[in-house]
């Protein structure tokens, strides 16, 4: 008798969850629509975005997924040399600076020549918000980290954004650009939501004819144990070198690539690579953001996932 | 028959915890959870430092995540970050100055900490 008063009472109670929970869900708020889904891209200016995607040349269908090829551009230089107000290494510690991001000691190297690609196609990217990474993926197009476009915390997008390809310390190789146009999606500027941390700069010249650009691509499943390298402009070093470290993809999670590559701040936006895959080429799997937090001692970056691949797209096609 | 309805009873409020957390993948941070962190930073004799890097890392299992985005101070010495609730030590380097690290505790109840710091010359 207990027993079926036990279970008559499990029955009754999983019944109304069973009710319940779709009413919740109505309560919890609107079906979502296709303005609610988190990658939808918004410009800075307001502009009408084209959803046209470049033509087939450009992307390849693969298997589980998909890539769009690398340039290695014509090279030609246009040196800018400046005065960088003398910036040095910020800190005598530099060279061992032991904070989370650096897991153990530091195995980050100089980049000794930043002008051979696919160095070159990786920029150092100077704004009002702050100082980021970014890599190219089309003649005029960088993408980067959604936080170096836009700060959901007050709300604004950059109101000025410089790009140096290739830079080394005082020395631009292939000069500098400046953005006409910021781009990100809702799940960043709306949201502030980490998972859909992504975004792109539209630039006023089309300096990746001279530095080529990366490929990028997508793929279904794990990336786990893929052999990746992370180069960009830390700021914790000599003012706008260039540093890599190489690792591998140590866990993939839907939205998030976790490795253990050193790296600091001033290099999100930076690319998450592979030196080679099929005709790609040098081939982008995520985009760098977020060092060692919430007990985890690896490094994050924005996966580009099938709705990312297709952002960027969008946004090099604009 | 007492394993069975411990059993069921694991299940049932395996499926309450399950509902009251929600997703992981699903749930976006509340902006307005964060703590506004400003600072000014000078040298011993209360001069400004521009150009100081200032970059707040997550300490223990609490906090973050942070963007590896570089701020640095304006001419008056000053900076703004924002972070989630959790600890954290700022880390404040400029060249010529010693590397300081200073202990904050953002929490739900507290939306604003100002920080005072006086670099060393090395």
């Amino acid at each position: 008798m207990k027993n079926s008063l036990f279970f008559r009472s499990f029955a009754f109670i999983l019944a109304g969850l069973v009710t319940f929970l779709p009413v919740t869900s109505v309560l919890a708020g609107p079906v979502p629509t296709s303005s609610d889904n988190p990658h939808t891209p918004v410009a800075s200016d307001g502009s009408q975005i084209d959803p046209h995607a470049p033509g087939s040349d450009d992307i390849v269908q693969t298997d589980n997924g998909a890539y769009s090829k690398g340039a290695k551009g014509n090279n030609v230089r246009q040196w800018e040399r400046f005065v960088t107000d003398g910036r040095k290494s910020p800190s005598a510690t530099a060279d061992k600076p032991s904070t989370e991001s650096i897991i153990g000691s530091d195995s980050r190297t100089r980049v000794k020549d930043p002008s051979v690609y696919p160095y070159r196609a990786i920029v150092h990217i100077e704004s009002n918000i702050g100082n980021c990474t970014g890599w190219m993926i089309g003649s005029d197009t960088v993408a980067t980290a959604g936080h170096c476009v836009y700060d959901p915390d007050s709300k604004k997008w950059a109101s000025w954004a410089k790009v140096y390809p290739g830079r080394n310390g005082d020395e631009a190789p292939f000069g500098s650009a400046n953005a006409k146009r910021f781009y990100s999606v809702t799940g960043w500027t709306v949201q502030g939501n980490h998972n859909h941390d992504y975004g792109a700069i539209k630039l006023d010249k089309s300096v990746g004819n001279q530095t080529g650009w990366f490929g990028y691509r997508w793929q279904s499943g794990s990336l786990n144990g893929v052999n990746e390298n992370i180069s960009g402009y830390p700021g914790d070093k000599d003012y706008g070198t260039q540093w890599e470290h190489r690792d591998q993809i140590r866990e993939t999670t839907t939205y998030k690539l976790i490795y253990n590559n050193d790296t600091y701040a001033g290099q999100s936006g930076a690319p998450v690579y592979q030196d080679s895959y099929q005709n790609c080429g040098v081939c982008s799997l995520a985009i760098h953001a977020n060092g060692v937090y919430g007990g985890k001692n690896s490094n994050r970056g924005t996966r580009i996932t099938k709705e990312v691949f297709h952002n960027l797209n969008i946004w090099k096609n604009q | 028959m007492l394993k069975l309805k411990t059993g069921f009873a694991l299940l049932f409020f395996s499926l309450c915890f399950s509902l009251l957390v929600g997703c992981e993948g699903s749930s976006s941070p509340d902006l307005t959870d964060k703590t506004k962190v400003t600072g000014n930073v000078t040298d011993t004799t209360g001069a400004p430092i521009a150009q100081a890097l200032v970059f707040p890392e997550p300490a223990g299992e609490t906090g973050g995540p942070i963007p590896e985005i570089a701020k640095f101070t304006d001419e008056q010495g000053h900076f703004t970050w924002y972070v989630p609730v959790g600890t954290y030590n700022f880390i404040i380097q400029k060249q010529g100055f010693l590397l300081k690290r200073v202990p904050v505790t953002a929490t739900e109840s507290k939306k604003t900490v100002h920080l005072r710091i006086i670099l060393y010359r090395e």
